[in-house]
Order: C-alpha cells, then sequence, then structure tokens
C-alpha cells in the first residue's frame, strides 16, 4: 500500500517534481540536489499546520513557479542595473546577479582587493571546483522546503573567500535584479577566513507588479574571531514573491551583526538560522519591516546556541500600514551544556491602519539552567501621549506621526553599521514615510 | 486673551470640571492653586486639547478664536504653551531635532521664515545656556532618562524658543529641588512680558515666591472657590485647602 | 474481488459484534474498545434523553475522522483507544492490598501533607476503603454535605454532579452543554464527547452571589467521576461564583488517560472564578505509571462587562496538556490566566492559555510561572488575539521560567495575532535558574539547599498564588516544596 500525502499536491508542487525530473542531474552537486527534492516530494510546499510556516502558508500562497530565467542582453542588463537602488555617497563593490545570473561585466568582482577570493558558482559548478564541498555544509532545519528547494534548482551565485585576517574595506554587495517573471534560486557561499572582516550587503529588488520569485539562499561561515556585518535590503518588485534564507555558523569569538530590511515584494519571508559553534560568539539580528497596500512581509529566525558562553540579541521593529500582514518568528534555543548563555531577543510592532495585522511568535526552547534568556513583544499603535506632546508643540498630526514612525525604527536602523549604508537606509525609510504622507 | 465660560468636563461620565469661569488679560499672571484631585491639571489639558476629555458646556476663547475646535498644534500655533507636569519621553526624537521641527512648524503657520540650521543652533545655544541645559542634553532622546529637574528645564527651553502669547504651567514646580525651582522660575520670570499671559497651576506655595502672581486662584471640587490677590497664596500656605475642601462638600 | 470481500467480512463482523453485546447491555462494564455500541451503551446506563445519545454519537463520527494532535512539545508512547474501557463500572479494579503494596514515595509525600491514614488508603485506592468511608473520613459526615446542599438551595444554585442535571434540568445542560467546547474542537474534547463518564454541573441564576466556594463539595463529588469527565459551569447575567477542582494530595488513579473538558458561561456582569491544584500520580522517578492529562477547558464571556478568571498549580500527572482559555465576546470582558506549573522527575507538561479578544474594550492577563527540575520539561504556550472588531483589546503577558538543574527543558512559544490597530499588547518572557548568590545568601542563614530553593521558588510563585482562594494558597505551597523535593544536589 502506498502513503497518501495527508494533503494532495499542488499544481507547483507537480510542476517542481516534473521540472526537477526533466532537469540535467549530471552536475557536481547532484546528489546533494536529489536529497534536497526528496525531502520535497515527502514535506512539498509547507502549509499553516506546519509549526515554522503557521502564519506564512506557502502552500496557498505559491500558486505556479515561474520558469527560471536566462541571462538577459548587455543593454537590458545596463538599463536594469541604473535602476536599481543606489546608497547614495556609499562606495560598494556589487556583484551583480540579474534573473539569478552573475553579470560580470556589471560586477565590480576585480576590484573586491587582496584576500578575497570570488568566483561565480557557475563557473565553480561547470569547473567541479573543490570549494563546492563547502556548499550545503552548514547546518539547517532538517528538510526545510525553502533551502530544498534552493538546493535542488541553483544555477549561480556569490562564492566569497575571505583570507584569514583580511580586512575588507569596501562593503561588498551581493545585487539581485529581475527583467520580468522569472524564478531565481540564488546561491551564495561566503567563508570568512580567521580574524578577517567584512561588511556584505544583499540587495533584492526588480519591477512592479511583476509576479517573479526568488528563492535564494546564503551560507555565512564565520571563522574564528572574525566580524561579519551583514545588510539584507529586500526592496523586491510590487508583484513579487520574495524567500530567502541565511544560514550562518560563527566559530569561537566570532562577530555577527545582521540587520534585515524588509519593504519590498507582495509575500515575503525571510529566514535566519544562526548556530554557535564556537563558544564567547556574539550575535546580533536585527530587522525593520514596512509593509503597505497587501503586503505579507514574514521575518523569522532561529538562533541556535550549541555550544556554552555565547550572546545573542535581536530587536524587530514593523510598523505596518494599510492591510498588510507583518509576522515575526524568532527562536531562541539553548541546547543541553550551552551554558552561560545570553539570549535576549525584543520585538515591537506598529500598526499604522485599522486592517493591518501583525502576527509575532518569540520562542525560547531551553535545555541548559545556568542561562539568561528573555524576550519581550509588544504590538499597539501610535502612543497617544507622544502624538499629543509633539502636537502641543505646534507640530501637525501627519508630522507627528511620521516623526514617531521613524522614531520608533531608530533602534533597528542606528545600528546599522557601516555608517554610509546607514544613512541611504535611512533616506529609503524617510522615502517610505513620505509616500505615505502623500498617497501617490 | 483667554476667556473661560462655565467650563464643565467629564471624564467617563464622571464630572471632573464644574463650570470654570476664568478671564486672562494679556500680562496678567494667574495662579491656580488647589488640592489634589480638585481639577487643576484637567484644565491645563483641555486648554491644551488632550482627547479623553468630554467638554459636556462652556466655551473656551482665545484672542476671540473658539480654542476648543482646535487641535493641539493649532493650539499651538496661535500661541498656546502649555508646560507638562510629566513631560513625555520619545525614545528615537533627538531633542535636537524635535526643538528644530516644531520651531519651524510655529514659524511657518506664524507667517516667518524657517530657520537655517546655523541660526537654529544659534538661538538654541543661547536660550539653553541661560536654562543651564547641557549641549549632551539635546543630543540625547527628548526627555528620555532626564532627570526630573532636566524636564522641568527642557520644557522652559519649548517655551522660550516657541514664544507663546499664554503660557500654561502645570506643577512645574513638582519634583524640583530648591537649586533647580530657581533655575527654572527665572527662566519663566525671563519670559514675562506685557503681552505674554500665564497660568501658573501649583499645589505649594513655595513657587509663588519665585513667579509672583497678579491673581491667585483657589480651585477645589471642580470649581474656583475664591479668587484674590497674591497675599491669598500666603494665607492658604498658612491654613491648608481645607476650608475649601469642605465649603464644596457641604 | 478482494476488496468486496474484505467489506463482506467487515460487516459480518461488525453485526455479530452488535448481537453479541446486546445481550450484555445489563453488565456493569463495557468490553474494551469504543464503537457506536459502546457509546450507546454508556448512555444507557445513565438514562439519557435522546438528544444527549445523538449528540454522543454526532462526537464519536466525528472523532472518528480526527487525529491524535502531536504539535505539543511532548513525548509518549502512543495511546491505544481500542485498548480502553470506556465505561469501567462503579466497581473498581483490583488496587493495592493495603499500603505496604503502595510506593513508598507516594506515602512518604502523604505524611508530609498530614493527611490522616485512613484517607491516605483511599487516595491510594486500597482495596476495600470504600466511597462513603472516604466522604466520612475527609469530611466528618455526610451530614456536612447536606448542610451545604439546603444552604446552596436556598440561594438557587444549582451543584449536582452533570448526570443528575441532565435529568434535573435539561433545558439548562441542552442549551450549554458543547456551546463553549463543541464537539468538533480537537481529537481529545470530541472523545469526552463521546464518552463522558460523568463531572460537576454548576448552575447559578441571575443576579445571585455563589454563598460558598464550590470547592469542598467537589471532592466528594469528584470520586469515580472516572477518566472523561465533563464539567459545565453556567453564571446567569449578574451572577458570581468561584469553583475549586482538585485535591492537594496526590491521587493515585488506574486510568492513565485522563480526558476532561470544562465549559464555563458568564453572562453578563457575571463572574467565574476557576481554580484548580492538579497534583495527579506524576509516576515513580523513572517515569513509570503515571497519568496522562489531556483536558479541554474553555470560558465563555457571552456577556458584555463578564470575567472569567483562571488559577491552576499543576504538579502532577507525567504529561500534561492543558490551556484553560477565555473567549471575551462580551464587550468590556475580562479574562485571566494564574497559572504555576511545576515539573520534576520525568515529567512533561504542555500547558498555557488562549485569550480570544472579540468584543470591545476587552483585557485579559497572563502571569504564568514554569518551574522545571530533574529530567522534566516545562512548556507554556498561549495564543492572544485580537480580531477586528476587539477594538481597544488589552493583554499583559507575563511568563517566567525557573530551571533547577541542568538536564530539564524550558520552552515559551507564544503565539500573538494583532489584527486591529487600537489592540495593545504586551508580552514578557524570562528564563533563568536559581542564582547562586541567592542560594549563597540564603545559606549562609542557615538554611538548607532545600529550604533555600523552596524559599526562593514560593518567591517567584507568589503573584499566582495569591490569586488562589486563601486556604488553598497554603497548601498549594506547602505542595509545592514537595514537588520539588530531590531536585537539588
Amino acid at each position: 500500500m502506498t502513503v497518501k500525502p495527508d494533503i494532495p499536491r499542488t499544481p507547483a508542487e507537480e510542476e517542481l517534481l516534473k521540472r526537477f525530473a526533466d532537469c540535467d542531474p549530471c552536475d557536481a552537486l547532484s546528489s546533494l540536489r536529489e536529497t534536497a527534492m526528496a525531502h520535497f516530494a515527502r514535506t512539498g510546499l509547507p502549509h499553516r499546520r506546519v509549526e515554522a510556516y503557521h502564519y506564512t502558508d506557502l502552500k496557498a500562497l505559491i500558486r505556479d513557479v515561474p520558469p527560471r530565467g536566462t541571462l538577459p542582453a548587455d543593454e537590458l542588463a545596463q538599463a536594469t542595473v541604473a535602476g536599481a537602488p543606489g546608497w547614495g555617497n556609499a562606495s560598494v563593490n556589487r556583484l551583480v546577479f540579474i534573473d539569478g545570473h552573475f553579470v560580470a561585466g556589471l560586477s565590480d568582482a576585480g576590484a573586491l582587493g587582496e584576500g578575497v577570493g570570488f568566483i561565480p558558482l557557475a563557473k565553480a559548478l561547470s569547473e567541479k571546483s573543490v570549494i563546492l564541498e563547502r556548499v550545503g555544509a552548514l547546518p539547517v532545519p532538517e528538510s526545510d522546503p525553502e533551502v530544498a528547494l534552493n538546493t535542488a534548482f541553483m544555477q549561480d551565485g556569490a562564492v566569497l573567500e575571505i583570507a584569514p585576517g583580511t580586512e575588507v574595506a569596501t562593503p561588498i554587495e551581493i545585487l539581485h535584479l529581475a527583467t520580468g517573471a522569472v524564478a531565481s534560486f540564488p546561491r551564495h557561499l561566503v567563508l570568512v577566513g580567521k580574524g578577517a572582516s567584512v561588511n556584505l550587503v544583499e540587495t533584492y529588488s526588480g519591477p512592479a507588479e511583476t509576479a517573479y520569485q526568488v528563492h535564494a539562499t546564503s551560507e555565512v561561515d564565520v571563522g574564528e574571531g572574525a566580524t561579519v556585518t551583514f545588510l539584507k535590503r529586500q526592496e523586491d518588485g510590487s508583484g513579487a514573491m520574495h524567500l530567502s534564507t541565511t544560514v550562518v555558523r560563527l566559530a569561537e569569538e566570532a562577530r555577527y551583526h545582521q540587520t534585515g530590511f524588509a519593504i519590498g515584494a507582495s509575500v515575503a519571508r525571510a529566514q535566519s538560522f544562526v548556530t554557535f559553534a564556537g563558544s564567547g560568539a556574539e550575535a546580533t539580528l536585527d530587522g525593520a519591516i514596512l509593509g503597505r497596500a497587501r503586503q505579507h512581509l514574514d521575518t523569522t529566525m532561529v538562533i541556535d546556541h550549541a555550544v556554552p558562553g555565547c550572546n545573542s540579541r535581536e530587536v524587530i521593529r514593523a510598523a505596518i500600514d494599510d492591510r498588510a500582514k507583518g509576522i515575526f518568528q524568532g527562536r531562541i534555543v539553548v541546547r543541553p551544556d550551552a551554558q552561560q548563555t545570553d539570549g535576549r531577543m525584543m520585538s515591537r510592532a506598529l500598526l499604522l491602519s485599522d486592517g493591518a495585522e501583525v502576527d509575532t511568535k518569540p520562542e525560547l526552547e531551553i535545555f541548559a539552567d545556568d542561562v539568561q534568556c528573555a524576550h519581550g513583544a509588544t504590538s499597539g499603535e501610535i502612543d497617544e501621549d507622544m502624538m499629543f506632546y509633539l502636537m502641543s508643540r505646534g507640530i501637525p498630526a501627519d508630522e507627528a506621526e511620521t516623526m514617531l514612525i521613524a522614531a520608533f525604527l531608530e533602534e533597528v536602523v542606528d545600528a546599522i553599521d557601516p555608517e554610509p549604508l546607514r544613512e541611504a537606509l535611512s533616506a529609503r525609510i524617510e522615502m517610505w514615510l513620505g509616500e505615505r504622507r502623500r498617497p501617490a | 486673551m483667554l476667556e473661560i465660560k462655565n467650563l464643565h468636563v467629564a471624564v467617563e461620565g464622571n464630572e471632573i470640571l464644574k463650570g470654570i469661569d476664568l478671564t486672562v488679560k494679556p500680562g496678567e499672571v494667574h495662579a491656580i492653586m488647589g488640592p489634589n484631585g480638585s481639577g487643576k491639571s484637567t484644565l491645563s489639558y483641555v486648554l491644551a486639547g488632550k482627547d479623553d476629555y468630554d467638554i459636556t458646556a462652556g466655551e473656551v476663547l482665545f484672542n476671540g478664536q473658539n480654542l476648543l475646535e482646535m487641535a493641539p498644534n493649532e493650539r499651538a500655533v496661535a500661541g498656546l504653551f502649555l508646560a507638562f507636569q510629566y513631560p513625555i519621553e520619545i525614545p528615537g526624537v533627538a531633542t535636537m531635532t524635535f526643538l528644530k521641527t516644531a520651531l519651524n512648524a510655529v514659524r511657518k503657520e506664524r507667517g516667518k521664515d524657517e530657520l537655517s540650521t546655523p541660526e537654529f543652533m544659534k538661538l538654541v545655544k543661547e536660550k539653553s545656556a541661560k536654562l543651564n541645559v547641557s549641549q549632551e542634553m539635546l543630543r540625547r532622546p527628548l526627555n528620555v532618562g532626564f532627570s526630573g529637574g532636566e524636564k522641568k528645564r527642557a520644557e522652559i527651553l519649548q517655551m522660550a524658543l516657541l514664544e507663546p502669547a499664554l503660557c500654561v504651567l502645570d506643577e512645574t514646580d513638582s519634583g524640583l529641588d530648591i537649586d533647580a525651582l530657581r533655575v527654572v522660575s527665572d527662566g519663566v520670570n525671563a519670559l514675562r512680558s506685557p503681552e505674554r499671559s500665564m497660568i501658573v497651576i501649583t499645589h505649594y506655595q513655595r513657587l509663588l515666591d519665585h513667579i509672583v502672581p497678579d491673581i491667585v486662584h483657589v480651585m477645589a471640587r471642580g470649581r474656583i472657590q475664591k479668587t484674590g490677590g497674591k497675599e491669598l497664596a500666603k494665607e492658604l500656605e498658612a491654613k491648608g485647602y481645607a476650608d475649601y475642601v469642605g465649603e464644596a462638600a457641604a | 474481488m478482494a476488496a468486496v470481500k474484505e467489506t463482506v467480512d467487515q460487516v459480518a463482523e461488525l453485526e455479530r459484534y452488535k448481537y453479541g453485546f446486546v445481550t450484555d447491555i445489563e453488565s456493569e462494564f463495557a468490553p474494551k474498545g469504543l464503537n457506536e455500541d459502546v457509546v450507546r451503551f454508556i448512555s444507557a446506563k445513565k438514562g439519557e434523553p435522546e438528544w444527549l445519545t445523538d449528540w454522543r454519537l454526532e462526537a464519536f463520527q466525528r472523532w472518528q475522522t480526527l487525529k491524535e494532535p502531536s504539535w505539543a512539545k511532548l513525548g509518549y508512547p502512543p495511546v491505544d483507544f481500542q485498548d480502553l474501557y470506556y465505561y469501567a463500572a462503579p466497581v473498581k479494579k483490583a488496587g493495592p492490598k493495603s499500603l505496604d503494596e503502595v510506593d513508598p514515595e507516594l506515602l512518604a509525600t502523604y505524611e508530609k501533607l498530614g493527611i490522616p491514614l485512613k484517607e491516605q488508603e483511599i487516595l491510594a485506592g486500597v482495596e476495600g476503603t470504600e466511597n462513603r468511608v472516604a466522604v466520612d473520613a475527609v469530611f466528618d459526615s455526610v451530614s456536612v454535605v447536606t448542610t451545604f446542599k439546603e444552604k446552596l438551595e436556598e440561594a438557587g444554585v444549582i451543584f449536582c454532579p452533570i448526570s443528575e442535571a441532565v435529568h434535573r434540568c435539561p433545558e439548562i445542560v441542552q442549551k450549554y452543554l458543547g456551546s463553549v467546547v463543541p464537539i468538533t474542537d480537537n481529537f481529545y474534547a470530541t472523545l469526552n464527547s463521546a464518552v463522558f463518564s460523568d463531572g460537576s454541573f454548576v448552575y447559578v441564576p441571575e443576579g445571585v452571589k455563589c454563598p460558598m466556594e464550590l470547592s469542598t463539595y467537589f471532592r466528594i463529588n469528584a470520586q469515580n467521576t472516572g477518566q472523561f469527565e465533563r464539567t459545565l459551569i453556567i453564571a446567569d447575567k449578574g451572577a458570581y461564583v468561584s469553583y475549586l477542582e482538585g485535591c492537594t494530595a496526590p491521587q493515585r488513579d488506574e486510568n492513565q488517560l485522563h480526558a476532561a473538558v470544562v465549559e464555563l458561561v458568564a453572562l453578563e456582569d457575571a463572574e467565574i472564578k476557576y481554580s484548580t491544584v492538579q497534583n495527579w500520580y506524576p509516576g515513580d522517578k523513572d517515569g513509570k505509571g503515571g497519568i496522562y492529562n489531556f483536558v479541554t477547558k474553555r470560558g465563555d464571556c457571552r456577556g458584555a462587562r463578564s470575567k472569567i478568571s483562571w488559577t491552576q498549580v499543576e504538579t502532577g500527572s507525567a504529561i500534561t496538556w492543558k490551556y484553560p482559555s477565555c473567549i471575551l465576546r462580551g464587550d468590556d470582558s475580562v479574562g485571566e490566566f494564574y497559572s504555576i506549573a511545576i515539573t520534576n522527575g520525568r515529567q512533561q507538561a504542555d500547558t498555557g492559555t488562549k485569550m480570544m479578544h472579540l468584543g470591545k474594550n476587552t483585557s485579559s492577563r497572563i502571569i504564568s510561572k514554569g518551574i522545571s527540575a530533574g529530567h522534566s520539561s516545562n512548556t507554556y504556550r498561549g495564543l492572544v488575539s485580537a480580531h477586528g472588531k476587539a477594538k481597544n483589546a488589552r493583554n499583559y503577558t507575563q511568563c517566567d521560567s525557573l530551571l533547577i538543574g541542568d538536564k530539564c527543558a524550558a520552552h515559551t512559544v507564544p503565539y500573538i495575532e494583532a489584527k486591529t490597530a487600537s489592540a495593545v499588547f504586551e508580552h514578557e518572557a524570562t528564563t533563568s535558574k536559581i542564582s547562586d548568590d541567592q542560594m549563597f545568601y540564603c545559606m549562609s542563614r542557615g538554611l538548607s539547599d532545600e529550604e533555600a530553593v523552596a524559599l526562593i521558588v514560593n518567591g517567584f510563585v507568589k503573584e499566582v498564588i495569591q490569586h488562589l482562594p486563601m486556604e488553598f494558597a497554603v497548601e498549594s505551597q506547602k505542595l509545592i516544596n514537595i514537588s520539588l523535593e530531590g531536585s537539588v544536589g
């Protein structure tokens, strides 16, 4: 007797399985891909009864998956990059991916400097590079369907190796752009050597009202004593579906600061899995979520204290307007023996309209006793007393509201490092707030 | 300048103000004294336009305008200023940014040009020095982590910058030690002028040693029970409010 | 062909079973397992009206389509629902012959709680100790009960077993039974609806303040309510009732699975206070034996300005799965949940609450204190939600976990869902151990380590204890100390 799945497969799931079967499986990572797809065949797209996806039912949300894109012609590529979100005065070295493919001619791969190794994943695959052994090596929750899909269909991405002790001066931006309704599966691998430091940025953008999909996975392996900042700027187009996963492993004494900035896409889920693999490490994961219209913005993170003596901090701010939905799920896991763990998480949500919705699930999962763990979560509308105070000083209501929303996001924005990137994002938030006051 | 006529105010069905009449002329300083729960703070919030209060009867004219129909910011622009008993802490908003936004909002509505940043900085420096407000304090988020005295000084600094026609000081002396009281009072006195009026709300007489009023009102049980000169404050200091509370209750 | 034959055989089997069974209708217990006939048998035994039989059958049909939930952070061997007795007689099955055969640790606990020997025997289920004796032993005489009854009747309060209420006031039972926890609710509640044995029924008429805590009486009433207990409490407009369930003494029970349902209905301006002390047998130190406690408790603040307050002290059972909840339907209604959950040994608890804000200006408060020791696992799971029309909903949640020893686990899983801007929700949670400094300080003043732990833990849970009726607050404190024995060192 064959075991029937609890819920019948959706057309999108059937299509994905068929597409995988039709692919040429013979590349250097075919066994990894097959394992991933076997997982996917069992689980399918996650639905609301799958605890981790309770608020983001991909089975219902993903009706179909557009085909993977091809490398665009030069002119189109240039025009696409010209329209990408900028960084104001900040200088960054860009690695440009359009419709999932690396565009060498528009990238600054040559300017990354000494101690920074870079190879596009597509090239590594065709050359059967030894570095491929490191792909899929970091711990992710078993059979996470998003990671599984990326693994099954990944074609290209950035493989970066920062040599031990290298201090990379200029931030490296991995820029993802789309030209039309395609699905991309970018896979990045960043290996940061002992004592090195680097500022990484991932930017996602694309045309408005276009049903493109991003299924991205990044793996960041932070070596002993290394320092990494990771800024994820999600400004995908209004019709896009953005699903991205960041997998991080921190060695002893490593420092990691991640900021998720979610402002774009129709449906987005940005998930992070951070594992402490060496003691004395510290991680800070912040998030600023700005939702409007009917956006669905999910930020999910799992912080796994697998070893003793590490600190984690998470600060989340969500400002949700119109009929948008903001979701935050954060789980701090403290494994047996991970004594002297200090984990703290604070999420606050501001509902700016009566149709807005915020769902929060902050979890603590603790298996060791000598720990200090806490989380807090609040949600509500703009504080009346603050509004009154500002207005009593002559500030008009809409301006007072704008000030208070900006102030609410300040704690996350203020922590963004380095400063020029922070200023660019502040300007972006101001723009969002400006649009709010003067609806188009 | 200000005319309050038969003002009745209720909160969730409980009447707090039961018919207040008060006229304040330009340049006058009125003190309103009264025991806790007499409705003093309610009056100040109603004048500034806080929600949650139901005006069940009466009217308030401010330079001929119907004050009760105006939004809080319109009242501020028109020249009304409330120094809060408990200034609100707003994390994430730098005090300096706030001062500049407020000042320019008020200037714009009063038909004046916005101040440039250097002009603004110069003005703030000048005014803050007099009130013993440090530059470091101005860089901090608005009222966050300010001591009681710092909060009150920051209120008076705002008052000095916004140049209101009518200042309402709600228990500005509460939580101040004698030195801080002097600094704040000097700041207030410096703003006295023949055009500017003030309503000083306080429980204790000691503030009135520093800010000497022209007229003193005793408020209890939602009404002004007695009006007199500054000597009335001294009398209250000696006798307390017992007479008025009893009188009202009888 | 094979499939057809299979079906034919199955039908034949069913028929045979059915008829074979009818002849047995006068017997004192239903055969092992669960089917429609067993449900009919239970209903017939109780002389229930047809609507209730149908109601049970509907639940049973529904139950057959359901799967046992697996989302709680619990691990236990699967329960074979066909290997249980669903109507197992007033005649008890073999228990220990005397106290000599009872788990000595259990007896030690009784002694510490100061329970008289006779009562110890009853609690431990020693054979030959009859129920009536139990009543006498605990409460001196039946006349006490009678006094209570008279007083309640004077006030118009109906307080009786639900099986009796079905006959005494069928229209009230029919109106409210299953109106808070519908038969479709969840696996265990549906099972309970099909096969519930007995439980308490309370109706407090309009404007009546129940003249006493409905607690002492319950201890008597609770005898033999069995494993599928059903409680229904209705406070009519402006009524008030405080109800205490349970017992501080650990009760031995041969029924491993307990799946109770409690429904509370508060109409306009009514208030129900429901306090629980749950101390079922947790199993021995290796986790053997012990009760599986899968309970569905829910209160419906149906009327405006109504209030339901749950207070629980959960120290017993091998496995606890329990979320006393409030549906805040009436405008300005209030829900409260105060909980202490202590796990030690191999115990597992997954408990918390749901506060569902539907009406305007509704408010709720959750204070949860979890203490894990030994190899136990203790999970707080809670939902706070405000629907679109729940303007100005307010919630405050404080959820603290204390870990004693490095082999236990404490989890916190809150779900917070706001669908209206004017809802203000605040949630805080902490997990920590007893600080070495606190321990050192206490011990340097002469306390033993166990005394020090007890002192600190009592401080930790104080906020909840304060919400218990006075007489049980004291007992509960004692109980907490005992529950934590052996957790230090």
